[in-house]
């Protein structure tokens, strides 16, 4: 089973390295992380906007996003490429089998980015984290970043729509904003989205919300799976 | 290797496979010969583990396929109608990618390759490959880690006579070593070369089973078709075999030495399909 996964996975690693957007996508997080850490404080000691230190928070979650979020979508568009060439019925019906390839291209690359999340908030985060805080976030960020992925693959036939669905799917992560800018019962209109309790885990540290995050994403990625699963018959 | 019995599938209210029964034995070539859409797909997903929420039991090598595990597919090789690679990649890459997913040792890529001519084209990208090309190469593609059962669409699909007759001798020395062996098609020839025996899929069910011999034999008459001159123009005629001495005109122009043509003409597969189902085999 693992010779078979890895096999699957390295051959992911290969069209990836082999297209030069997907590419980019790997090293894209370290650029943005960059631009991030020195860009943000300069605007606020250039323009003096002093409003924008009480959203470092929101800076932060939208950091802890983009590895896997770049990862996921370089994914998506592997997935996409192989079940537009017909490749994918022929690897799920091999030793990798259908959780299995979806794992190697999704899972894979999804744990992968959960150290460089740590790595790249650790070093260019605007606001008080604590380590056992980006520890927790970003655990929380590798798992609720799968969902624009498998959307995408589950919705999209191709690359081309899978580009179109992929900025539909970028909505998934609106709900981090909203207990910044909502604070009336009207914010809990995005209770179905896990960003959102992500953001309110962020803020409270309350554990409720930290489960909340896992209990959505697990139940949403599991009916998304089954689509897809229905998708490839 | 492969027992259906009282197979039931459908994909909405109405059923789709129902009640459907058949055995394959070890070492067997066993064809599935019906029109499109008859269901001879969705039997092959539903044997090789793609499609799971059937009623009835579908044992494959020992193993129902609804609850199959990863072993299930170390022991099979299927050969879908649509060749499908990394056309980036070439073929030998192509084939060593797919090999490193089995366990089991596998059959050397260049082997596979000279198997169906392809040795000079290992290094060469798969974008670059012609249909037949393709074709062959998908073909050992599922041979690479010599499964026990092998399920083949269409191998010949595309495949100019020399290397049909090559994939299909292919297929004969598999069997020859013990692969069992389904066949889906609705090219008649190929059945009837191949299999040891045959299933007529329409609509979902078993119209009828047996070897492509038994088929043609029971089902229609043998006849007999001759020629000669009547007043200067040439006359066909035919008779039933198993009446021929009854047919003094046949007699006389034997002894007179006046036939032009003379040869018996046995039923093909796609006529006793016809009769048996009353449909086409396109």
């Amino acid at each position: 089973m693992n010779k078979a996964l890895f096999s699957s996975f390295r051959m992911f690693v290969r069209s990836v390295v082999s297209d030069g957007m997907l590419l980019l996508m790997l090293v894209m997080p370290i650029l943005m992380a960059l631009l991030f850490k020195l860009a943000v404080p300069a605007l606020v000691a250039q323009f003096h906007w002093t409003f924008l230190p009480s959203y470092y928070l929101l800076f932060d979650l939208f950091l802890f996003t983009i590895a896997p979020t770049f990862w996921t979508f370089a994914s998506s568009m592997t997935i996409l490429d192989e079940m537009d060439a017909g490749i994918t019925p022929q690897l799920i019906v091999t030793p990798v089998g259908k959780f299995g390839y979806l794992f190697s291209r999704l899972g894979f690359p999804s744990l992968l980015s959960y150290p460089v999340i740590c790595i790249i908030v650790y070093f260019a985060h605007l606001s008080s984290l604590s380590v056992s805080a980006i520890l927790q976030l970003a655990l929380l960020s590798m798992v609720s970043c799968l969902l624009p992925s498998l959307l995408v693959i589950c919705i999209a036939n191709n690359r081309v729509e899978g580009m179109a669905v992929n900025k539909l799917a970028g909505l998934l992560g609106f709900g981090s904003f909203v207990p910044f800018f909502i604070t009336g019962w009207q914010q809990y209109l995005f209770a179905f989205l896990p960003s959102f309790w992500l953001a309110k885990f962020a803020q409270t540290d309350n554990y409720f919300f930290f489960a909340l995050v896992l209990l959505l994403t697990v139940l949403i990625s599991w009916g998304l799976f089954r689509k897809y699963e229905r998708k490839i018959q | 290797m492969i027992h259906v019995q009282n197979l039931t599938f459908s994909y909405s209210k109405f059923p789709f496979i129902e009640n459907m029964n058949f055995e394959v034995g070890k070492g067997e070539i066993f064809g599935f010969l019906g029109p499109s859409g008859a269901g001879k797909s969705t039997l092959q997903k539903i044997l090789i583990g793609l499609l799971t929420n059937y009623t009835g039991s579908v044992q494959v090598n020992g193993c129902e396929t609804k609850r199959k595990n990863r072993n299930f597919y170390e022991h099979i090789g299927i050969d879908f109608e649509f060749p499908s690679f990394y056309e980036k990649f070439t073929a030998a890459e192509n084939l060593n990618f797919f090999a490193s997913l089995y366990q089991m040792p596998c059959i050397p890529t260049k082997d596979l390759l000279a198997m169906v001519g392809l040795s000079a084209d290992a290094d060469k990208k798969v974008s670059g490959f012609s249909k037949g090309m393709k074709s062959r190469l998908n073909f050992v593609k599922s041979l690479l880690h010599r499964p026990d059962i092998l399920f083949l669409d269409e191998p010949t699909s595309g495949l100019d006579p020399t290397n049909s007759k090559q994939m299909k001798e292919i297929i004969a020395d598999c069997r020859d070593k013990g692969t069992t062996i389904i066949l889906t098609t609705h090219n008649m020839y190929d059945a009837t070369e191949l299999c040891d025996r045959v299933a007529f899929i329409v609509d979902g069910s078993i119209k009828a089973l047996d070897t492509p011999h038994n088929l043609m034999l029971a089902k229609k008459e043998n006849i007999l078709e001759y020629s000669y001159l009547e007043n200067g123009v040439e006359m066909q005629k035919q008779t039933p075999l198993k009446t021929v001495s009854e047919d003094t005109l046949l007699q006389n122009l034997i002894a007179e030495n006046a036939l032009l043509t003379i040869h018996s003409k046995e039923p093909s597969l796609e006529d006793v399909f016809r009769e048996i189902t009353g449909r086409e085999l396109k």
